[in-house]
């Protein structure tokens, strides 16, 4: 396409911007808005939460998560902790990337995470709290089924993770408003790894 | 949604957030464009599922994702995002700096030009699309964003008074 004068007159239009980010803000907003979409009751766990989703639905699934774990996602590692799934395989969870307008908030998830986290995780609370409201698995095929326990594609220690997952979550959320803030926003990764995931290939 | 999704999506809002603010910003101004950045980032996660593979596609789908916060805009659905707040300062202290009147007569004939020829023109020439490119944020095939397109030209030279002579 041959430009002409009118390409220049155009191009010189544009009304002059500053959109000079600071990365910083940019991915503090970008979790902002993450937390902003994904429904309130699970927002806290999200990171993790995604993880084990995939974990959820069994076979395919568990090589998705596999490919992924320690992969450098978690660029500023806080603490891990650890706790046996029903098949008795133990899992680690990596966390890190704590970020949050208040820095008082960042320092205490960060204390958390470097506590006694299972300690203080209700996981009975957890699985019941799944049980009762149970995720959906969206399948290859596009169809949904609901993970309990007989259904096809449910696995006991995938759930188990994803109690473990919630009442962690839980139990950082009553932490923070212990220590009186009032609206704690923060960000938090995780990755976790097993004892008994599949090798991750060529990783 | 699977945590490979989160980190394209991740990726690509972190790549086009500039363009995305400065995009917003010539449609709606210093003031709103930070929430309107907000809104799509809101609005992208939702519809994490429909992120395109391809990072340039993303970038494509998410400034179609700007544009529909732009439309609503201007029919005043409004909303704050606290989100926002973090750069809102900050752009409220550049919006001091005054705007270029140098293209003002270009960009009032623009805006006489039917709502979408003037988009795709503010797509290629503001924004540095291409042809293909714009027509995927307009969501129109390609071949009719290249005939709109010359026909907008061709109102902008009779509007402004220009010849076709090569500068």
């Amino acid at each position: 396409m041959t430009r002409d004068t009118l390409d220049d007159l155009l191009d010189r239009s544009a009304l002059a911007t500053r959109a000079d980010l600071a990365a910083g803000d940019v991915r503090a907003m970008i979790g902002d808005a993450r937390r902003e979409a994904i429904p309130k009751r699970r927002a806290s766990r999200l990171a993790i939460g995604t993880a084990v989703a995939a974990l959820l639905i069994g076979g395919a699934g568990v090589a998705v998560a596999n490919d992924l774990l320690w992969s450098g996602w978690v660029t500023e590692p806080t603490a891990t902790y650890s706790f046996t799934v029903p098949s008795g395989a133990t899992c680690t969870v990596l966390t890190g990337d704590v970020e949050s307008s208040d820095p008082a908030v960042a320092q205490a998830v960060k204390a958390f995470y470097a506590g006694d986290v299972m300690g203080s995780a209700d996981v009975a609370a957890g699985l019941a709290e799944l049980r009762a409201d149970p995720p959906i698995a969206t399948l290859p095929d596009g169809s949904t089924e609901v993970l309990v326990p007989g259904s096809a594609h449910y696995d006991e220690d995938a759930e188990y993770k994803w109690a473990v997952s919630n009442a962690v979550g839980d139990a950082l959320e009553a932490h923070l408003h212990d220590l009186g803030f009032s609206q704690p926003a923060h960000v938090a990764l995780g990755e976790q790894l097993c004892s008994n995931d599949e090798p991750a290939g060529d990783r | 949604m699977t945590r490979a999704d989160d980190a394209r999506l991740t990726v690509a809002l972190t790549e086009a957030s500039p363009r995305l603010l400065a995009y917003l910003q010539r449609r709606v101004g210093h003031d709103d464009a930070p929430d309107l950045l907000g809104e799509t980032m809101v609005v992208a996660w939702r519809r994490l599922g429909d992120l395109p593979g391809d990072p340039d596609r993303a970038r494509m789908w998410l400034f179609g994702i700007a544009r529909g916060t732009v439309l609503n805009h201007t029919r005043g659905e409004r909303r704050r995002w606290a989100l926002a707040d973090r750069i809102r300062g900050q752009v409220a202290t550049d919006a001091a700096a005054p705007a270029s009147d140098e293209g003002i007569e270009v960009r009032d004939a623009i805006a006489r030009l039917d709502p979408d020829l003037a988009e795709l023109v503010r797509l290629v020439h503001w924004e540095r699309f291409s042809l293909v490119e714009a027509a995927e944020v307009l969501g129109i095939p390609a071949s009719t964003a290249r005939g709109r397109y010359a026909k907008a030209k061709d109102e902008l030279r009779a509007a402004l008074g220009v010849s076709v002579a090569s500068p």
